[in-house]
């Protein structure tokens, strides 16, 4: 009853003119700043972090939120018009919301997108709301060993985007893994792999390798083909999806709600991880497995519900605990620091005006978003209609100066053309770029976690501990059924001698 | 290990990297004409992997070796990277792989790269700004944008609006290079 009553005040302190402008004026910078490739949620509120110091506490923080749910929807913009994911969660996005785009149904991906996003927003936001204390509190008690475990089933998902090159997707992920190695060690702090340069002592940034790897080497792939032909108006179909449509991703969004909130839940498995691995569930529950990768409307409303709902999850450590569940929680804590809060139990007591102003502003958020997202889409699409000769120029500079103010530095600018260039050459090859992201952003976590759970009891933690041991059985069973059915498959087509 | 340490940076990771390249020349050279030919690419994908997994493998003797140590994990994947390239190239040999066709565009797509290649190593001394407009009406020169009088116009159109939203709004510190200190 009284989280009822603190959520009724928190709502109707919400209706002052104030309020209202600092949720509308979040939501728009967020989709904004989420839909530039290159602005992360976490750059996006870091930029206005010591802007909302001249701010009230409650209304700064209702500011900094709304800009962090707005911009999961962002990301999910560019992701799927030009192939370039605005924020690094949205990159499963890419998989399916494109070849929408390239049909001419830029619509129904951008559609699909906003309906699941919000609507993962606002599973993600109640699931914050009432079960705050008690899901962090869970999360917890998990081990290193059960981390690396999770990581690793993340990992594992790559079996099924690598479809029909099983090999080369673990590759592309191994390839991801081995590049995270490069520079400072997580647990030693020895440099590996720096060859003497002091501009690999912090190894490749994620942002460079996500604006390579999917911007970048679209572009280079698209002038391997050129033809010079642009596209025409009248293929494109901006249409929404029908109620129909909606209606049967009903399951998916609900089941990737869950998905990204519990994963958003883990302190360092964020939207990222969340969104790829409601996608690969997503695809394996799928009655049209085949039509994954190629403009499936439940591939587009996996990764989007899943990405938006870990807003919430990644909120439960923040405000329960302190711990930052994601990148844009850490740099939350800074705004909590700058308004002289510490965020925790105690807040819940001390400041419940602001806990559930949180609450509140999170959940009405996605509804704002919607409205905008709904109205707004016609002008985004109208961006597909820009001929390619002005695109793909553009998409490089937008690549390159969002690589650039990353850390304001060239040597990230560098990067972004290298793993273009890496990019254009495994995807002429036969391996995808995504698994490689992949294992970029799960690299540190897998090598802590597995080297902190070997440091406290053995190799044999692995299976010593219980939820390892399951998580890590799924994982390898992930990994290794496709390849095993597709040998299988290859034994039965052999004629009889 | 002195030696591992020095083929690791500076003039011995010249020498390696020579080494690598001349390595996988002779490989393309001899797949080249061989039977094997529309594999060339895939082969050489596949020995660059093994190549540059085994340099690294010999460079991580040189970390701190202990249980649970930086040596293990990179040791893991360059292994699994070895088994699994060598698992590629039997499959590239038993003909369970496709041939990739010749690159369509080589001339724009050489060209392209190039430009954005020049355009990084100029930025410094050109600014951000001269340097963009440039790289802007180059690229659309080389897509053969058809409307040539605007070209110059959306290349000006989009430093303006770098210099107003990225460096004036968002402060981002875009290098300047010729006019450092005239903004």
């Amino acid at each position: 009853m009284e989280l009822l009553s603190n959520l009724g005040a928190a709502f109707a302190a919400l209706l002052d003119w104030q309020s209202v402008l600092m949720m509308v004026m979040g939501c728009i910078l967020g989709i904004l700043g989420g839909a530039m490739p290159g602005i992360s949620p976490a750059t996006a509120v870091a930029l206005l972090v010591p802007f909302s110091y001249a701010l009230d506490a409650r209304l700064a923080l209702i500011l900094l939120v709304c800009i962090y749910q707005a911009a999961n929807y962002g990301g999910s913009i560019t992701a799927v018009l030009i192939n370039a994911p605005g924020t690094p969660a949205a990159a499963a996005t890419c998989l399916d919301g494109y070849p929408l785009t390239q049909q001419g149904k830029a619509g129904k991906g951008l559609g699909t997108a906003l309906v699941a996003s919000c609507l993962g927003g606002i599973f993600g936001a109640i699931i914050l709301i009432f079960f705050c204390v008690p899901l962090a509190r869970a999360a917890l008690h998990f081990s290193p060993a059960a981390y690396f475990g999770l990581a690793i089933f993340g990992l594992a998902t790559i079996a099924s985007m690598g479809e029909g090159n099983v090999i080369k997707a673990i590759l592309a992920v191994l390839i991801g893994l081995l590049i995270k190695t490069i520079g400072l060690d997580p647990i030693s702090g020895a440099y590996r792999y720096t060859f003497g340069s002091d501009l690999l002592y912090d190894g490749f940034a994620l942002i460079p390798a996500l604006m390579g790897l999917f911007a970048v080497s679209v572009v280079f792939e698209k002038v391997e083909k050129w033809t010079g032909l642009d596209r025409t108006l009248d293929k494109i179909d901006n249409r929404l999806p029908s109620i129909q449509e909606f209606w049967r991703l009903k399951a998916t969004i609900v089941r990737s709600s869950i998905i990204g909130t519990v994963i958003g839940i883990f302190p360092g498995a964020g939207a990222t991880i969340a969104s790829f691995v409601s996608y690969d569930v997503a695809k394996r529950m799928s009655r049209e497995r085949e039509k994954f990768g190629k403009g499936a409307l439940e591939g587009v409303a996996a990764s989007e519900a899943a990405n938006s709902s870990s807003v919430g999850g990644a909120l439960i450590p923040l405000l329960a605990l302190g711990i930052p569940g994601s990148a844009t929680d850490a740099v939350l804590i800074g705004a909590f620091v700058l308004h002289d809060l510490v965020p925790g139990p105690l807040l819940f007591r001390d400041q419940p005006a602001i806990v559930y102003g949180i609450f509140a502003s999170v959940l009405t958020a996605n509804l704002i978003v919607m409205l905008m997202g709904i109205y707004g889409n016609r002008l985004f699409i109208r961006v597909v209609s820009v001929s390619d000769k002005i695109l793909y120029p553009f998409i490089l500079v937008v690549a390159l100066i969002g690589t650039y103010s990353v850390s304001n530095s060239l040597y990230d600018m560098g990067s972004c053309i290298g793993f273009g260039i890496l990019g254009w050459i495994l995807k002429r090859y036969g391996y995808p770029p995504a698994p490689v992201v992949l294992g970029i952003v799960l690299g540190n976590l897998i090598e802590y976690n597995f080297r902190r759970g070997v440091i406290m009891g053995g190799y044999g933690v692995f299976y010593t501990d219980t939820l390892a041991f399951v998580v890590l059985s799924l994982a390898a069973l992930s990994l290794f059924y496709p390849l095993l059915k597709g040998g299988w498959q290859r034994l039965r087509r052999k004629p009889a001698a | 290990m002195d030696s591992v340490k020095y083929f690791s940076e500076g003039i011995g990771l010249l020498w390696v990297a020579i080494g690598i390249a001349a390595v996988l020349a002779g490989v393309g050279i001899a797949v080249r004409f061989s039977r094997m030919r529309p594999y060339l690419g895939n082969i050489l994908v596949s020995a660059s992997l093994i190549a540059v997994g085994l340099v690294l493998f010999t460079f991580s003797f040189d970390f701190t070796e202990e249980t649970a140590g930086p040596a293990v994990i990179p040791r893991l994947y360059i292994v699994l990277i070895l088994i699994l390239s060598g698992v590629v190239l039997f499959k590239i040999f038993r003909g369970r792989e496709e041939a990739v066709p010749a690159v369509r565009q080589k001339g724009l797509l050489a060209w392209v790269v190039a430009v954005l290649i020049a355009y990084f190593l100029a930025l410094p001394y050109l600014g951000y700004f001269l340097g963009t407009f440039v790289l802007v009406v180059v690229l659309l020169h080389l897509l053969s944008y058809p409307k040539k009088w605007l070209i110059y116009g959306i290349a000006a159109g989009w430093v303006l609006f770098s210099y107003f939203v990225f460096y004036k709004l968002m402060y981002i510190q875009l290098p300047l290079g010729l006019f450092e200190g005239r903004f």
